[in-house]
This record gives structure tokens, sequence and C-alpha cells, in this order.
């Protein structure tokens, strides 16, 4: 067995979400302002403009003289946006949040939610939730500095805007390099059907839409808000011929370790959708990091089955395999959820996904629900039943025919931000839906980082740093500068969390213990001293001195 | 009956595990499960159906993404 088979299945999302302003009369949306004015609001480092800030995302660097995360009382013109500074459109105005190891910035004019990476499908959902809390935050903080008086910011945790334009809700799980390369490179039937479990899934993990979008046959209500935009099986772009499968290889993480970046799937609110949407990811992946075969999942021609799947809320579309079989998209999740549950209940899961009998169980009971079809039932955890029952109604209510435009009002305003807005607040405020995380542990991921996942000592090195020490941050580096005693000019430190499952609390703890002190903990989790372009200097013994010193230079 | 109404009628059954066709029971309690549902979020279904929706659906036109 290869050195990371039982790589655990650590998982994360970075999603773009719907921005923009109304009452401009004159230049409608403003989507651009909007993002860089929610952005501004959440509080992050570097905030400094003289910090600079590299990226290893996309190569990118620039200063970030944007706000100050809730802090600065300027307001915000009508035009007040990202024009000014040097920027790259996919990746501008990075912070990463002290709060919980996170991170927020502006892709291609929509702010950007990156959450930190956690330990199982539960964080994940109380993640995703807090997130959108801390961008709530934002809105609300925004909304009320928004010059001229009668203009009002509208986020939106959707993934199209019906006018043809798609925008990202990805996600990350972290593989072992070996099991990567046999997905993408040497295993393809993994691949074919990795792509038939994220398309059959999109029967819980759909937003829901009203019509369809990007030259596809016109509908009514659909399952999935993404499902017409993807145009290959297999791409490794994301703006245009969005594949399926993404190839990315950027692993954020030694080189044993890979990243499998997934832009397949929805923005749901729904816990019960979200959770299923990470958890059964995780396990799917969990059987192919252990080769378990796959081979009688594969459709014969994966987009088309997406688009009829996807296009048939009543569940009876059926997807040819490359058997000949034919299956709906839950009787192949039936399939695969049987793979699962014998690949759990022989314990192979086990160092891989967290939980994985409660995803199983979760999974089982909601195949079922919608093998009935039972809306009621699943309209309390699935979003596209959800938004379904609620402009069903408003449909027999107002005698509204699919094309009118109200119903793509709700279609949008079903996830706004605003909790006086938003058709889910109202549906969880009233328990119409299951809530799978608590309140608590939503609020917790607010201000704190997962303990399990090197996310941890990321939040504390920027809840310890002097903003303008701060050098580079990225999800495997932190680089800082201080100043010796003897010395004229900085000493320059990185920090490098090479592997996504150590620095955890416990391993922080562990190290502190040993060491006395938070800076000589540091040096044994691997800090090291460089020069200003990060690359490493030889050890130095007397570095701890220079800390201490540093530590009363700055008190 | 529109979409919400209407249950599967092959051989899985229908909502609430019934008979295996539609009966006037189950179209009840589905009709009457959607009005409590619907009820839930009555007040910004009406505040959202208020809007100006021309004028709402021009802004949120967004510049494409990832």
């Amino acid at each position: 067995m290869a050195e990371h088979a039982a790589v655990p299945k650590q998982c994360g999302f970075d999603a773009e979400l719907g921005c923009f302003i109304e009452g401009s009369a004159e230049w409608p949306g403003q989507g651009p302002s909007a993002a860089s004015a929610l952005l501004a609001e959440i509080k992050g480092l570097p905030a400094s403009p003289r910090v600079s800030f590299v990226s290893t995302t996309y190569g990118s660097e620039y200063s970030a003289g944007q706000g100050d995360g809730g802090e600065s009382g300027a307001g915000y013109g009508a035009g007040h946006g990202a024009a000014s500074a040097a920027y790259n459109p996919n990746d501008w105005g990075r912070k990463f949040l002290p709060s919980n190891g996170g991170s927020a910035y502006v892709d291609c004019n929509h702010p950007e939610l990156a959450s930190p990476e956690v330990h199982d499908a539960h964080e994940f959902t109380a993640m995703w939730h807090a997130m959108l809390r801390i961008a709530q935050g934002a809105w609300r903080r925004a909304n009320t500095r928004l010059r001229p008086a009668g203009r009002r910011m509208v986020v939106l945790v959707n993934n199209s805007d019906g006018h043809g334009h798609a925008y990202g809700s990805h996600l990350n799980f972290l593989l072992s390099t070996r099991c990567f390369r046999n997905i993408l490179h040497r295993k393809l039937h993994q691949l074919i059907a990795l792509a038939a479990h994220q398309i059959s899934s999109i029967c819980y993990t759909g937003a829901g839409k009203v019509g369809s979008e990007n030259g596809r046959p016109p509908v009514n209500y659909q399952l999935a808000q993404r499902a017409d935009f993807f145009e290959q099986l297999t791409s490794v772009d994301t703006m245009f011929h969005r594949g399926v499968v993404n190839l990315r290889e950027e692993s954020h993480a030694k080189a044993a370790l890979a990243r499998l970046h997934c832009i397949f799937f929805d923005a749901g609110l729904c816990h019960a959708a979200t959770l299923l949407k990470a958890g059964t990811m995780q396990l799917f992946l969990a059987m192919l990091e252990r080769d378990e075969p796959v081979a009688d999942v594969l459709l014969d021609d994966p987009l088309p089955a997406l688009l009829a799947f996807s296009h048939d809320p009543m569940l009876q579309a059926k997807g040819r395999m490359v058997s000949g079989a034919e299956y709906t998209a839950v009787e192949l999740q039936q399939i695969i959820l049987d793979k699962a549950a014998a690949f759990v209940a022989a314990g192979k899961a086990e160092g891989m996904v967290p939980r994985a009998p409660e995803i199983i169980a979760l999974w089982a009971d909601t195949l079922e629900k919608l093998r009935r079809r039972d809306l009621p039932e699943l309209a309390r955890r699935l979003d596209w039943a959800a938004k379904l029952m609620l402009i069903e109604g408003a449909r027999a209510q107002a005698g509204l025919a699919w094309d009118a435009p109200e119903l793509k009002t709700l279609d949008h305003l079903y996830s706004s931000l605003n909790p006086a807005e938003g058709l889910y607040w109202a549906l969880e405020k009233n328990d119409a839906v299951e809530r799978l995380v608590t309140d608590d542990e939503i609020e917790h991921f607010t201000h704190e980082p997962p303990e399990e996942t090197r996310a941890w000592l990321r939040a504390q090195m920027l809840r310890r740093m002097r903003p303008a020490a701060l050098l580079e941050v990225d999800w495997e580096v932190i680089r800082f500068r201080a100043w010796a005693p003897e010395a004229h000019a900085p000493c320059y430190y990185a920090l490098h969390m090479p592997d996504p499952a150590r620095f955890s609390q416990a391993d922080c703890n562990a190290a502190l213990e040993a060491a006395g002190n938070f800076r000589e903990a540091l040096g044994s989790l691997g800090l090291q001293q460089t020069d200003y372009w990060g690359r490493a200097l030889c050890t130095d013994d007397k570095q701890e001195d220079k800390w201490a010193t540093t530590e009363r230079r700055q008190s | 009956m529109n979409e919400r109404e209407r249950p599967r009628t092959d051989t899985a059954g229908p909502a609430g595990g019934g008979t295996g066709t539609p009966d006037g029971q189950n179209v009840e309690r589905i009709r009457r499960a959607g009005e409590e549902f619907y009820a839930a979020a009555d007040a910004a279904i009406k505040s959202a159906l208020s809007t100006n929706h021309a004028t709402f659906l021009a802004n949120s036109r967004q510049e494409g993404g990832q």
C-alpha cells in the first residue's frame, strides 16, 4: 500500500457569491464595486497598503490598500472599486482571517469566501454557514456606508445570474498524490466514475433554478444551477469550457499530497445538502484512495446525462451506463451508496473520513425520500426541493406562469444573505428546514479555527503577528520579519506548513508544552530564518535570543 | 396538479409509502405540507413579490466568474 493510502479527506471550499448594488439607474448592478466594498468589511490580513502579498495560487503580487476589515469610517461612493489598484482579476485583495484561518478576496468581480481546511463534513457544514455569517456581517456594515442614500447591496449565495453567467462554488479535497494521479492520469475509469457520482448527486446537492441558460433547451425548473454550464468531461479551465472534473494540479502541500479542486457543485444553504455534498465526496474519494472497484458506475456519456438529470425535477430521467443499463440519478446514487456503505462497514474509511456512518445514514435516508419523491420531506433538507415548494406555492397563489419575472426574483432571493429578505432564512427561523449543525457550532467558527488542521496554527500566527511584520500569507506558509538586537536590518522568517493534517491544536499544544512559550514552539514546528525572498538560511543557534529581544522591542 | 403534488407512480410507490398509486389522502397530505411550508416563508415571499422585478433582475446581472 502506498505511503498516503489513508490520507484524511480534509476538505474546504472557495465560493463566489452573487453581489450587486440596487439603486443606480446609470450603472445597474455595479458588481465590482459591491464585491470590493464587501471585502473591505471583512477583517483580515494583510490589511495595510505597506504589506506586500504574494499568492502562489496565481503567482500574483499586489499591495493591499483597500479597507480595513470594518474599522474604517470611510463611506463608499457609487464608483468605489478595484479600478485604482493593479490587480489580478482572479485574486484581488486577498486577506486571511485571524478569526478562523480562512480567506476572502475578489475573484472575477465576485466576493469569494475560502474556508480553512476542515476535518469532516459536519465541520464543513458549520464552517460554510460561519463564513456566510461573516459575509453577512460585512454586508450589513457595507450597506450602512453606501452612498448616496437609497442604494442597497444585495448578496446572493447562488451560482448563476439567470443572464448566462455562472460563478463557482468549489470544493477541495486532500488526496495522496498517487490517488490524484490515478484519477486524472492513470486510471481514467476512476475519473469517469467520479464524474458519475458528481453528476447523479445533483438530486440532493442541486440548489434549484428557474429556467435554463447557456443555450440549453428551455425548462421550467431544474435541479442544479451549474448543470447548464458544463461543456466537457474534464478541463483545467474554470471560466469557460468548464469540465465536470477539474484538472488543476495545485496541492498547497508537500509533494506526497495533492488537492482535488472540484468546480462542479452548487452553493446551497440547507444543512443536509451541504453535508452530503462534502461527505459523499469524501467517501467516494476514500474509495478511490483504496482502489475500490467502481467500473460499474460509469456513465456512457456523462454530459447529456447531467443535463437530463438536472432538467427533470420529477427525477425520472435516465442516464445510460457503459454497461448498457439505464439508471435515474437516484438509482445510480443508490448503487454508489451501497458500495460506500459496505466500504464503511468494513472499516476501510477509518482514518480518512470522520463520522462516516453518520454520512451513510443521512445519504441512505435522503435517497429513500428521493426514491419516493416525498417533496414535503425533501424540502426540509434539500435546496432544490425547498425552492420548488415555495415557487409552486407562489405560482398557485398569484397565478404566475413559469416565465414570470417574479419567479426568477424568488429564485434569486431564496439565497439572499439579507436575513429579512432571504427565503431560506425565513424557513430556518420557522423550523421548516432541518438543522444538522447548531447555531453555537456556526458561531464558534466565525471566531475560531478548526482544531484538527493546520488552519489552527495559521489563525494563531495571524493573531500574534503585527500586521506590518507580515510579508506573505498563504495556505502553506507564513513569512514575516522581526528585528534582532545586534542587527541593523530586519531578520526574515518563514513557517512552512506542508502537511494540512499537521500543525493542529494538539500538535501545537504539544510543542508549546515542551518549549514553554509560543515563539520557541514555533522553532520546533519548523520556523526557519530566511533571506528577504524566503530562502532558508543556516540554522542560527541564537535565534531564540533574537526572538526574546524582538518581543521586548515590540512591547 | 402541479409538480409539487404529482407523486411517483412507479413500483417504488408514492410518497408516504402507500399502495403504489396516488390516492386522495396522499395528495391532500402533500398539499397541506406544502401550505405549511409556504407559510413559513410567507412574509419574505410577499416582500419579494412586491419588488420591482425588472429593475431587480437587470441589476442582478453579473460578470461571470469561475
